[in-house]
């Protein structure tokens, strides 16, 4: 029953990722990594790295190369563990490199109480806060998205949750609505990369942080990222149906202007052309609720 | 009907009552639950300042009348007039409305006037009038608002910037813009009835109704054409109409007009945090702010009057919570209007607060002076609904859309013919 469940919860997931389309990608690679030559190059062997140099096996810089000296350090990890020393890291190469790696399981503290909850994330801090009834209630360490890859800083809501997905996504999975790509809160199997910018973007915490943290967060639970905002370009009027990080910056100087206009969620949509046009009329420029050069520059965004 | 009950009012005045509304003066009776409603009032970074105010004024005025209790509730700008007419027609509006731009009536049959004109003496004559209608006026004016017109001092020659001051104290015409402007094109924003509404102003009409004045529209239509033709005013008034305020700033047009008391402030304080500027950006001391250039020489700045109205609700001594609402309307009058003063830099109503809206408002000498020599003129008269809405549509669907489309191209003087024709056609409606 758990296995139907585990496996109905990635056909879900990775629907999700088709269907997010074209311009969105998910957060980590589920792909295993195979020794090759040319060497493979890719985001997560800086995870991988890392994860080894934590447990003694690599003295080397933490690039994206899985270049002969990786693969070698892996073959030894691997020969050391018990498993097949070929090179591949896959579930169980990874799982291995998490479970010593993995912070011990925290002492069971009291729940929180009941009430508004939510999550705040300082990409600056590394840290993940769960609020209720707008009190802090436990903070725990997290990585973020790598300079390149930044986390989506803005005010989202979880839209999906799963269990044992394994893999990049460690033990739990909780999945943010951002309109321009597949981000979420989840797992790990590189648990050494916590405390740094190490993700494409998501949220990773330690498995047990992430099953502690799991339960007590229902969908529609508001997650809101903070920290440096990456660079836009505000050279194109926004207007009703755009979405992208320029919206939500739009968004968040909207509010900053006293123009209420809902959740920075990235999506220009009734709300944020109904505060646009308020502010439109209060500054006597003309209503049309679209976001031009005057707007922008108005707004601090030019 | 409205117009009768109107004409009944004046009349009742007319023939010596020895108070308009005599229950006014009673004192309110005990145990009154006043609703207030009133616009926001958003500043960067100051979402809750307007309402902390508010309630502070409210908390002040019901420890001085204990038995009156208030609730308040502040309304976005683009709904809050159908919020209220929405609660007028099922008889249930708030009893005191603040609204920024006091120019109609809403409901004779509920407001409730505040007053005979030569009993407020304690109001500017500009703010009085423009809440009167046939003798009666219908609002407790708290501020008066404005629209002024920026000039970037460095990109002028220097026989205009020593005409600066000049033309503060009193007043500049379109050729005196012609003459500033250059070669370069004006940020002026055509597009909204805001602008020539302010500009037939200017010109001596009325800026609430073209019934009696179109020869000033016709005029004005002819003379922007010239300017727009020439280069002087933008050829593409709606796409300059998105880009003009990033355009001044930039150094890239000397003139930015017109500039509501809102937006001035605001670029006020963008300007002096702003570093790095490319010449011949404006530096915080070399943005000089005129009144709306006119056709005479004499100083006119469009004022917008924003105003406490009273509303009659039913129910046992409705007269008496009527006189309670009209006290505390009176009351946020004076006291909102100082907030307007200090963060908006909106002249304050009422003339004892000249004084303080001098220290506070942060605008030059030269402007104050200018603002209050404008003091004494008259404005309206107070529309009703149906007048109000009916000049609304006039402007926003008929005459600035045909305006804006015809004056790249059209002469002058079938511009002129071309706007009186319009201009029948929608008289002449019904």
């Amino acid at each position: 029953m758990a296995r139907r469940l585990t496996l109905l919860l990635v056909i879900v997931l990775a629907g999700c990722l088709v269907a997010a389309g074209a311009g969105a990608w998910p957060c980590e690679s589920p792909e295993p990594l195979r020794p090759s030559d040319p060497p493979l190059w890719r985001l997560d062997v800086g995870d991988l790295k890392l994860s080894l140099q934590l447990l003694g096996y690599w003295k080397g810089s933490l690039d994206d190369c899985y270049c002969e000296a990786a693969v070698t350090a892996v073959k030894a990890f691997q020969a050391a563990h018990g498993l097949p020393a070929d090179g591949v890291v896959g579930g169980e190469t990874w799982m291995a490199l998490a479970r010593r790696l993995e912070v011990p399981a925290p002492v069971p503290g009291p729940a929180p109480p009941d009430g508004a909850k939510l999550i705040l994330i300082d990409t600056t801090k590394l840290t993940l806060t769960l609020y209720v009834n707008g009190q802090p209630f436990k903070t725990w360490p997290v990585a973020v998205g790598r300079p390149g890859l930044p986390t989506p800083v803005g005010e989202w809501r979880v839209r999906s949750k799963g269990v044992e997905i394994g893999g990049p996504f460690g033990s739990r999975w909780m999945g943010l609505n951002v309109p321009w790509g597949i981000y979420g809160i989840h797992g790990t199997n590189a648990p050494g990369s916590i405390g740094t910018r190490a993700s494409k973007g998501c949220i990773r915490m330690h498995n047990k942080h992430v099953e502690e943290l799991y339960p007590w967060i229902p969908l529609g639970t508001p997650v809101k990222i903070i920290g440096e905002e990456p660079y836009v370009s505000f050279e194109r009027p926004l207007q009703r149906g755009n979405t992208g990080p320029a919206v939500v910056r739009l968004q968040g100087r909207l509010t900053h202007f006293s123009f209420d206009q809902g959740y920075a969620d990235g999506r220009f949509g009734v709300g944020t052309e109904r505060a646009l046009r308020e502010l439109q009329a209060v500054y006597g420029l003309p209503v049309n609720g679209v976001a031009g050069t005057d707007i922008f520059f108005l707004l601090g965004l030019r | 009907m409205k117009k009768v009950l109107v004409i009944v009012v004046s009349a009742l005045t007319v023939l010596g009552c020895a108070r308009l509304v005599p229950w006014l003066a009673q004192d309110p009776g005990p145990g009154y639950q006043l609703v207030v409603w009133d616009y926001r009032q958003p500043l960067p970074g100051s979402e809750y300042l307007y309402a902390e105010y508010l309630a502070h004024v409210i908390e002040d005025f019901t420890r001085d009348n204990p038995s009156i209790k208030v609730t308040f509730k502040l309304l976005n700008w683009l709904d809050a007039r159908d919020e209220l007419e929405r609660e007028l027609s099922v008889g249930t509006p708030p009893d005191v409305f603040g609204t920024v731009l006091a120019d109609r009536l809403f409901d004779v049959t509920l407001q409730v006037p505040a007053g005979r004109p030569e009993a407020m003496t304690a109001y500017w004559p500009a703010a009085v009038s423009a809440l009167t209608r046939d003798g009666v006026v219908w609002g407790y004016p708290r501020w008066l608002s404005w629209e002024l017109w920026a000039v970037n001092r460095r990109m002028l020659g220097s026989e205009h910037a020593v005409r600066l001051a000049v033309w503060q104290r009193e007043g500049w015409n379109w050729t005196d813009l012609e003459a500033a402007v250059g070669r370069r094109t004006a940020g002026v924003d055509l597009t909204t009835p805001a602008f020539w509404q302010s500009a037939v102003a200017a010109a001596g009409g009325s800026p609430r109704s073209l019934q009696e004045t179109p020869d000033q529209l016709m005029a004005l239509a002819g003379t922007v054409a010239r300017l727009v033709q020439a280069g002087i005013l933008p050829r593409d008034p709606q796409a300059a109409a998105g880009i003009r305020i990033e355009r001044f700033f930039q150094g890239q047009t000397p003139v930015l007009g017109p500039v509501n008391a809102y937006l001035a402030r605001y670029l006020e304080n963008r300007i002096d945090s702003r570093s790095g500027r490319p010449d011949p950006a404006p530096a915080a001391q070399d943005v000089v702010w005129l009144p709306f250039p006119s056709p005479t020489s004499d100083p006119f700045v469009p004022w917008q009057v924003s105003a406490y109205y009273v509303f009659r609700r039913q129910g046992p001594d409705a007269d008496g919570r009527a006189a309670a609402a009209a006290r505390l309307a009176a009351y946020l009058a004076r006291r909102m209007g100082r907030w307007g003063a200090e963060h908006l830099g909106v002249v304050p109503a009422y003339r004892d607060d000249l004084v303080f809206w001098a220290l506070e408002s942060g605008l030059t000498l030269d402007l104050r002076v200018a603002m209050t020599r404008n003091l004494d003129r008259t404005l309206g008269p107070l529309l009703l609904s149906d007048e109000a809405d009916f000049w609304e549509q006039a402007y926003l669907q008929a005459l600035v859309p045909m305006l804006v489309k015809a004056l790249p191209r059209a002469l002058p003087a079938d511009l002129g013919a071309r706007l009186r024709t319009e201009l029948e056609k929608v008289v002449a409606r019904p």
